[in-house]
């Protein structure tokens, strides 16, 4: 058996190309984060904004909605509110971090409601094909074809404004673009070899789509939950701007809506919920932009 | 007899940014002659063939030697003469005959543009040459094939279409890359009896780009090996099967599941392996064969060898093949 | 008591109406121990059938008996059992390891799968089997990429036989390797098969591999075969005229053997089209009225030797 044992060597990557490199994963990866500074931006902003959201009780104990100074103040006039006060003498600090948390509560959970059914339609369509894919096709149709918008004011609407209803009604109104998209990565990969290979080895169909075929399908699906968690946090600020959000708390939105009779004057109400909301967005842009050349290793090797 | 070659490879090395891939080949093709340049994936052969045209992939340039092909140096000549030598005086045919043509134009049409471009004839006389043509290469009803898409034809036929368009204009030498990997064998033979013919015929050489050692002895003149981006040996085909020179070239030979006799079988014949694989070329300091080659000896450590001859028109880059004292006689 | 046995299996592709066989009545057996090569160019429906065998694909009709027990109905659970005994080994070596599991993982899942609950027992064969393949211990926690394309076909093969089956099922395996690589695969095949008494179903395009490792060949054409015979037999006396042309034209590494007077073919037909007569009826250079419009059954020529021809 020894006798002809093969090359205990590495790669045999295009030979006298490049010597074999040894290097893991893991580090591929790792080099391609130091070498994303969009990706880092946008990571070191959400991660500040988590920060703040998650300390937003600490630092700032009382509720958000008391009057705690006089209404109007500007920033920088008064130690004890920096950022200034609203229009009922809220304070603006402690608004904008409690604001963080019900955004980005309503933002992560709201693209996990997504991220769930859209993997469940896609995997299954895309793995089965025939006549449940045409089935499912012609649902997330059906969904795409209503504004987002308008579909999320309807089911809140209908369900009542709380914060759980409004991240559902998202979720709900999203999913289509994860289901299309978890759909055509199925449909390619369910051509591999490697998932003959697990028929041939009697996987059950559920290991088979999600211990084979989903792993290799988490890239592109990734990428899509950062504009997912984006778009939702967009739009629950515009919901609250049109004072649908939750009444019991504080969010960008609803800070926005209190300040836009106050414009001309005092915009700062305005400026600094809206900056906040501007800001977290982008960065998850960027973040879902430096994920997409990170875990594509063509785009990689460009480098 | 000494005439001067149609194409003339000079110490070509061709890289990409991290690394070279070719490095420094030489070899020439005759008029009508038909040289085959073999190798396992990687070995550069491909490259080396796409270089003579400058058809190189992204990244890759050539970083030293020169192409002479008609007394010009191919290598350094502006893009706007080499476009009148692409499919004019060299052409090319590659292996996947499926995606080689136009899908959404007739078949006939798109030779005739081939023609047009590079001769200046009318709309008619092309497409009399393009039906000439059709019927030189084996595809029969050319009047009615000539409106005929690619997806009405087989792969076979798509072949032939190739190798018609490839041969328009009577190119001094055509280069095949594979033409027959992607066929069946009854085809291959087919394909591969054409293009004998052809080169006989419009006295054209052919440098076969290829990894089948049963298509080299079948149809080539000579041959050339190559190994890690180098040409290992380089002699006729007669010789080269019956006594090859460099050991990796009697690997090959002997890795083979067939002798040509075909008595071998599982049950009576073990096959020989070459140990290894191409990667550990990259850190050799001596000849790149020497961490897998079974006959080393001192020497082979000392640098890399260079293609010395063996006989006349027989060249091998093996230390122990250039003295005839230490010449390895495997193939007794 | 075979160890396989196919009768009349048959495979269609296609919408309702317009669908073809793409396996058109293949019967054949395989006894333990035993290589049967199966040749034929491509859309002949050789690895159709043996996905079919393995019900990767659903038969139109036929049996496929494993030890004389019909598995052809069998539901999922019940195959179960089946498939720990026939494994397949595929042609793409880059295609068929996923490429986001460790080769340990690739390994472990099919036990796993299996219902092999003792992480030590498991390990073990993992640790075992990757040496038979010739692969060091260190491969088990990297990733297919970071192999050749000779490498990841062991790692194929051992995956293959880390459930211990009897029959390998292989798909073109050495198709897509390098010559030299090819050599080392062939080898690993044979001693594999010493080694844990392994019958093959061996698939392949390539004469010559077959010939070297087949004990007895299937030609197909179009979804039948047409001829079948031990290594020997066919390659000293070939029957049908398809089986003489494909031996004709296969070139043989020796300068000047070619025979001119191979038979020339025509282009292939599409199973699709299949006619009324000899499928082979069109690309045939002995064809008579009769071919025309009566199909040939395979029949016995000689012992252990059949020709689906009426002139064989």
């Amino acid at each position: 058996m020894n006798a002809h044992s093969p090359r205990p060597s590495a790669t045999a990557a295009a030979p006298g190309v490049a010597p074999a490199r040894k290097k893991k994963t893991g580090s591929r990866a790792w080099r391609a984060v130091r070498h994303n500074l969009p990706f880092l931006i946008g990571a070191s902003i959400l991660l500040a904004v988590a920060l703040i959201a998650i300390c937003a009780g600490v630092l700032y104990p009382g509720d958000p909605r008391d009057m705690v100074t006089l209404p109007l103040s500007w920033p920088l006039t008064d130690n004890e509110y920096p950022l200034g006060s609203g229009s009922l003498g809220t304070d603006l600090a402690s608004g904008l971090a409690h604001g963080a948390q019900a955004s980005l509560l309503v933002g992560v959970s709201a693209a996990s409601v997504g991220l769930l059914i859209g993997i469940l339609v896609g995997a299954i369509g895309g793995y089965f094909g025939g006549i449940a894919d045409d089935i499912l096709v012609r649902i997330t149709e059906l969904f795409q074809t209503v504004p987002t918008f308008l579909l999320v004011i309807v089911l809140v609407a209908i369900s009542g404004p709380s914060l759980p209803i409004i991240a559902g009604a998202i979720g709900v109104a999203t999913w289509p673009t994860v289901a299309r998209l978890v759909r055509a990565e199925f449909r390619t990969l369910r051509s591999n070899d490697f998932v003959l290979a697990a028929r041939s080895l009697g996987y059950s169909t559920t290991r088979i789509i999600f211990g084979e075929i989903l792993p290799n399908a988490l890239p592109p699906i990734v990428v899509t939950t950062s504009v997912l968690a984006a778009n939702a946090i967009l739009t629950e600020a515009g919901l609250s701007f049109l004072g649908m959000g939750d009444p019991n708390l504080v969010s960008w939105g609803s800070m926005i809506a209190d300040g836009r009779s106050l414009l001309r004057t005092e915009w700062f109400v305005t400026a600094l919920p809206g900056a906040a909301i501007t800001l977290t967005v982008l960065s998850l842009n960027l973040v879902g932009d430096g994920l997409n050349d990170i875990l594509n290793p063509r785009s990689e090797s460009n480098r | 007899m000494k005439t001067v070659p149609v194409l003339e490879v000079l110490d070509l090395a061709i890289g990409f940014p991290a690394a070279r891939a070719v490095h420094g080949v030489s070899f020439e093709i005759h008029k009508g002659e038909m040289m085959a340049l073999v190798g396992e994936s990687g070995c550069g052969k491909s490259l080396t063939a796409f270089a003579i045209m400058r058809l190189l992939p992204p990244g890759a340039r050539i970083q030293n030697g020169q192409v002479i092909f008609d007394g010009t140096d191919l290598a350094t000549i502006s893009p706007r003469e080499l476009r009148r030598i692409r499919g004019n005086g060299i052409s090319l045919i590659l292996q996947e005959p499926m995606t080689s043509l136009n899908p959404v134009l007739t078949v006939g049409v798109q030779v005739a543009e081939i023609i047009r471009q590079h001769q200046n004839l009318s709309r008619a006389a092309a497409k009399a040459r393009v039906l000439e043509l059709f019927d030189l290469v084996g595809i029969t009803e050319p009047h009615k094939r000539y409106d005929q898409y690619p997806h009405n034809f087989s792969g076979g036929m798509r072949q032939r279409v190739m190798i018609a368009m490839a041969v328009a204009c009577n190119p001094a030498l055509l280069i095949a890359d594979e033409p027959t990997t992607a066929l069946d064998v009854t085809i291959q033979a087919q394909v591969m009896d054409l293009l004998d013919k052809l080169r006989r015929e419009l006295s054209m050489a052919v440098l076969l780009i290829t990894h089948d050692l049963g298509v080299v002895a079948q149809w080539a003149d000579r041959v050339a090996v190559m190994y890690a981006g180098r040409i290992v040996e380089t002699a006729p085909v007669q010789k080269f099967f019956s006594a090859p020179q460099h050991p990796y070239s009697m690997g090959l030979l002997n890795s083979s599941v067939s002798n040509g006799e075909g008595a071998w079988h599982y049950t009576n014949h073990r096959l020989s392996e070459i140990k290894g694989s191409v990667a550990s070329a990259a850190q050799a300091t001596g000849c790149s064969f020497a961490p897998r080659c079974r006959h080393v000896i001192a020497p082979c450590h000392g640098g890399q060898p260079k293609l010395e001859a063996v006989e006349k028109g027989w060249l091998a880059t093996c230390c122990r093949a250039q003295n005839q004292e230490e010449r390895i006689h495997e193939f007794a | 008591m075979s160890l396989l046995s196919v009768e009349d299996l048959k495979v269609s592709y296609g919408p309702k109406g317009r669908s073809f066989n793409a396996v058109d009545g293949v019967s054949f057996t395989v006894e333990k121990g035993e290589t049967i090569g199966v040749v034929g160019e491509s859309g002949c429906g050789k690895s159709t059938l043996g996905k079919s065998i393995l019900r990767l694909i659903e038969t139109a009709g036929g049996t496929i008996r494993l030890d004389g027990e019909d598995i052809t109905g069998l539901g999922h659970q019940a195959m179960m059992s089946k498939r720990r005994r026939m494994q397949m080994v595929f042609q793409d070596p880059f295609g068929s390891l996923n490429p986001r599991q460790s080769i340990g993982k690739l390994l472990d899942t099919p036990m796993r799968a299996h219902g092999i609950a003792d992480k030590a027992e498991r390990q073990k064969r993992i640790e075992y089997i990757i040496d038979k393949v010739g692969l060091p211990q260190t491969s088990l926690t990297r990733f297919p990429h970071e192999f050749s394309g000779g490498q990841r076909q062991r790692i194929g093969i051992a995956r293959a036989l880390i459930l211990r089956p009897d029959l390998l099922i292989c798909d073109e395996p050495v198709s897509a390797l390098d010559l030299s690589i090819q050599s080392q695969i062939l080898n690993l095949l044979t001693d594999l098969k010493a080694e844990f008494s392994l019958s093959y179903l061996f698939i392949s395009h390539d004469l010559s591999v077959v010939r070297y490792f087949a004990d007895r060949v299937i030609v197909m054409y179009l979804g039948r075969v047409v001829e079948t015979a031990d290594h020997e037999t066919l390659w000293r006396d070939p029957r049908h005229p398809y089986t003489r042309a494909l031996l004709a034209a296969v070139p043989i590494p020796r300068p000047g053997s070619r025979k001119h007077d191979a038979p020339i073919l025509g282009e292939r037909q599409s199973a699709a089209a299949a006619s009324a007569g000899c499928r082979f009826y069109q690309r045939c250079p002995m064809a008579q009225n009769r071919c025309a419009t009566e199909e040939p059954v395979l029949r016995s020529v000689d012992s252990g030797h059949g020709a689906a021809c009426h002139y064989a």
